[in-house]
């Protein structure tokens, strides 16, 4: 059974559609990409997984469990974490506490034994801490685990972002533009921390991304959006060829210039798509 | 067991041997000055839960405290003969605190009763919106009491018994402080923080923030309760007009000063600002020789209010909390300093 | 008098006081309009608004006899213009440095503005109240019916002819010349505006005197009527309140509700206060409405709902 599931999922907002008849199946340890020009409803997708918003029609299942009416904080607890586009950390919170407040749910003790401060709660702490402290490590922030989260460095940002979304023991991570805003070096080291990641944890990732170059390299498969509808699907060397992508994208009907040549991307049309998207 | 139970029953031991031995040597007027101090931590500490760590700006704190206040007030006040009676086989100091601890627990609970009333629609609510709305909440129990004639209506409610002792004020402050300060350095804590940082971030790591929220307005309100409920059996007379919303601001000057989510910064601003009248007389004086009226500390907050936000908005001690290490380190930082110059 | 009558009376006096609350409410609603942001200080430019025309009125021997329409211009023209000042020179001093702060710490500032002035106010004054002369006599009615004893006293009268006055002024600003156009349009949308050119610090002041004008304008007036001729500097607080939650329910940012809102919450109180003989819970009405408006119809009944994008 498929990990995630949405059938025919649509959103509305007033009068305007965001999002219409949306098709979407992740097998677990899959890593799937949903591409597609600006406010062509990615974020929403996402939105929608999480229950920030609800489908106003459609399904949504994660494994067999129906997500639709449930709030994102029993999504998170199910085992879907995120990232933001804009990354939203806790900012006034030192890197150690944003990682620590994601454990929060799963902390084992209640405000009772918080206060009493019984062995649970000791316990419960000690657990915490350790866990909290090897993310860090993993993630080459622990020794910067007293700054407050809005003193690093973008990059940094980003990857306690992607920490923090860990420290909830997700099945399923969701990353939006995970690398926006990064230069070509910065870049290969999110493949590198992607492809870890996957693997350490076993997750399934979906990736919202604008970067094609990049998204070639990682996904397995594709789904592009415009305005709300999805006009493409499959395989990366598929969709790059497509001509409805390239026409979302560029505007204009372009020829593809030569060959599909799977080992030199920069040939193709698509391949300089970024950076009119960007 | 060991944060909570064992720090109590030492500082029992210790508030006891102050009361005993050394409370009948200061002058009285002090000990007003401390009780009223007491008060005043334990509604800071109290409203720093809610406004501090939550994030939630809570213009209507005294609001809670006058339901504690009027809760306990009015069943001691009618009903004392009869608990006494029914304790007529404990020593009378025993059968007072048992009293007075019920009755705190009865306020406690209606408070934080009105806690859930207030803190449950107004979950919606962001920024300015929920400071108004607290507000209204606030007034709304004022003039409800304001227009209940049992329990005295505009003129107040006299002749409360005095039950309210220096060991039971101080006992609840340190209750208070503890049992805040245990909860808020957990996990729960940080979940609390995690609202006020991005409440949406925190959703979606797995943090239900309709339940965290509600218990901030309650746990706050439960102790601005008990800390009314004092607060009656000890001034035994109380009226609503000393629940309305400058008393609230109050409370909210002494959370901005502290800082906001430190417990160390709320309790040495409640003091600070309970002191504070105390040595303001040389300005009174010269008040009256420029010709102006009225209590100086009512346009000092204010004004202390305004260079804080202008100046250091996080309050003095922002989120830390004053610990031994932390001692230590601005001890070692300003050694450092001096063998640098 | 009859039932009927007893209701009418109320709804006079509530459209007059309506009328009030509407131009305070303005004053709200418009500098939320331009920086979301909730001037606590308003009701007290407000009480601010009633101390100078006293003096004005004190400083040219106002009273019922010597009241001429050149005075009375005048007791309402200094205090606009003064207020006009004072609440941009508020704005300068206490909100601009922390226009990009967190909005807590505008907040809490603005509440310290309020509470300083009324307290500040109340050293100046002391406890003794001020009363402004009798201009108008209540038993001079403009108009009492024939058959049924409605009073409605010049007082009211010149409310309605000067708040009705003061609302059409101040539609014809806002829509009909280039300020106006950079306020609804700084309204709208702070960055774009000044990225256009529109000089957005300007517009914020003259956002701040418009609406304290308005509001020194609608004090005059209640002091004006014999029956609330005491003031002090605490007046402006339940007017303040009452005024901004009128703004709220009539959507705040939106002009015309704040008017709305006005008209309806004057309405109200005195319909609570009056027929329903509740009068022990004529403020309480302000409260009610605000926690209700707030959680069924948060933008008011004016107002868009705006959609947070994520």
């Amino acid at each position: 059974m498929p990990l995630l599931e949405m059938e025919q999922c649509g959103v509305q907002f007033g009068g305007l559609t965001a999002v219409e008849d949306f098709w979407l199946s992740v097998d677990a340890t899959e890593l799937v990409g949903i591409i597609g020009p600006n406010g062509a409803g990615k974020t929403t997708i996402f939105n929608l997984i999480t229950g920030i918003y609800q489908p106003t029609h459609g399904d949504i299942h994660f494994g067999s469990r129906p997500l639709m009416g449930l709030k994102p904080h029993q999504i998170a607890r199910l085992g879907i974490a995120r990232t933001f586009q804009n990354i939203r950390l806790f900012k006034e919170l030192t890197v150690e506490d944003n990682v620590k407040a994601a454990c929060a749910f799963r902390c084992g003790y209640s405000g009772g034994a918080a206060i009493l401060g019984s062995a649970r709660y000791t316990q419960g702490e000690a657990h915490i801490h350790d866990r909290a402290h090897e993310l860090l490590n993993l993630f080459g922030l622990e020794g910067r685990r007293h700054s407050l989260a809005r003193n690093l460095p973008y990059g940094d940002q980003r990857r306690l972002e992607i920490a923090r979304a860990l420290a909830t023991e997700p099945k399923l991570l969701l990353l939006d533009e995970p690398t926006a805003g990064m230069n070509p070096v910065e870049k290969n080291e999110v493949v590198r921390l992607i492809d870890f990641v996957r693997t350490r944890f076993h997750l399934t990732i979906l990736l919202i991304e604008h970067d094609m170059r990049f998204v070639m390299n990682v996904c397995q498969r594709l789904i592009v959006l415009d305005n709300g509808q999805t006009i493409s699907k499959g395989l990366p060397n598929e969709v790059q060829q497509d001509a409805k992508v390239i026409e979302a994208y560029l505007g204009a009907e372009v020829e593809a210039n030569s060959e599909p040549d799977s080992d030199d991307a920069q040939n193709q049309p698509m391949a300089n798509a970024h950076k009119v998207a960007d | 067991m060991k944060s909570l139970l064992l720090p109590t029953l030492i500082a029992a031991g210790g508030i006891y041997l102050i009361e005993r031995f050394c409370l009948p040597s200061v002058n009285p007027y002090y000990v007003t000055v401390m009780y009223a101090a007491g008060f005043n931590i334990i509604m800071a500490v109290s409203l720093n839960v809610i406004n501090g760590f939550t994030g939630h700006f809570s213009l209507g704190h005294a609001g809670f405290m006058a339901v504690g206040a009027y809760a306990s007030a009015g069943i001691t006040c009618k009903h004392i003969e009869a608990l006494r009676g029914a304790l007529i086989f404990c020593p009378e100091p025993v059968a007072n605190s048992l009293i007075l601890l019920s009755v705190l627990l009865v306020g406690g609970v209606c408070a934080a009763m009105a806690g859930l009333i207030v803190g449950l629609p107004t979950l919606r609510l962001k920024g300015d919106y929920l400071a108004i709305a607290t507000l209204g909440f606030g007034e709304i129990i004022r003039i409800i009491i304001n227009n209940i004639g049992s329990l005295g209506g505009g003129r107040g409610l006299p002749n409360i018994p005095p039950l309210t002792n220096f060991f039971w004020t101080f006992l609840c402050v340190v209750v208070t402080i503890l049992t805040l300060r245990n909860y808020t350095r957990s996990s729960h804590g940080k979940a609390l923080l995690a609202i006020r940082e991005d409440e949406l971030a925190a959703e979606m790591v797995g943090i239900n923030t309709t339940r965290y929220k509600v218990v901030a307005f309650v746990m706050g309100a439960f102790f601005a309760g008990i800390a009314g409920g004092l607060f009656a059996h000890y001034n035994n007379f109380i009226s609503p007009n000393g629940f309305d919303f400058i008393q609230s601001v109050i409370f909210v000057v002494m959370v901005v000063l502290g800082g906001m989510g430190s417990i160390t910064g709320s309790v040495l601003a409640a003091v600070f600002l309970t002191a504070l009248p105390q040595f303001l007389s040389p300005l009174t004086r010269l008040m009256e020789t420029w010709h102006l009226a009225g209590d100086p500390k009512n346009v000092i907050y204010p004004l202390l209010l305004i260079v804080m936000m202008l100046t250091r908005p996080k309050g003095l001690l922002a989120d830390k909390e004053l610990s031994w290490a932390g001692v230590q380190s601005v001890f070692l930082r300003l050694r450092r300093g001096h063998a640098a110059s | 008098m009859s039932h009927l009558d007893f209701f009418f009376q109320h709804l006079v006096n509530g459209i007059s006081w309506g009328a009030i609350y509407a131009l305070i409410a303005v004053g709200y609603t418009m500098v939320y309009g331009v920086l979301r942001f909730i001037n606590f200080a308003h009701g007290d430019v407000y009480m601010l608004g009633a101390f100078i025309g006293l003096f004005v009125a004190r400083a040219t021997g106002l009273s019922a006899s010597t009241r001429s329409p050149a005075l009375l211009l005048l007791l309402f023209l200094v205090p606009m213009v003064t207020c006009a000042v004072m609440g941009a020179i508020i704005e300068r001093l206490a909100y601009r440095p922390l226009r990009n702060a967190s909005r807590l710490s505008s907040l809490i500032t603005a509440i310290g503005v309020s509470l300083f002035l009324e307290y500040g106010g109340q050293m100046k004054f002391g406890a003794n109240p001020q009363y402004y002369p009798i201009v108008f006599d209540v038993s001079s009615a403009a108009a009492t019916g024939q058959t049924t004893r409605l009073h409605i006293t010049d007082q009211q009268v010149l409310v309605l002819v000067v708040s009705l006055f003061l609302m059409v002024l101040l539609n014809y600003i806002i829509f009909r010349t280039k300020v106006g156009k950079a306020v609804r349009a700084v309204s709208q949308d702070f960055e774009a505006a000044s990225l256009v050119g529109i000089p957005t610090d300007f517009v914020i002041s003259c956002t701040f005197a418009l609406g304290s004008a308005m509001a020194a304008a609608a004090a005059v007036l209640v002091s004006l009527s014999p029956d609330y001729r005491v003031i002090d500097p605490l007046m402006g607080i339940m007017p303040g309140i009452k005024a901004f939650v009128a703004a709220v329910v009539g959507g705040i940012g939106n002009v015309t509700g704040a008017v709305v809102g006005g008209l309806l919450m004057g309405i109200a109180e005195n319909l609570v206060a009056g027929p329903l003989g509740l009068s022990g819970y004529r403020d309480a009405v302000a409260f009610a409405a605000l926690i209700l408006i707030l959680l069924f119809k948060p933008d008011g009944l004016f107002g868009k709902g705006k959609v947070e994008k994520v």
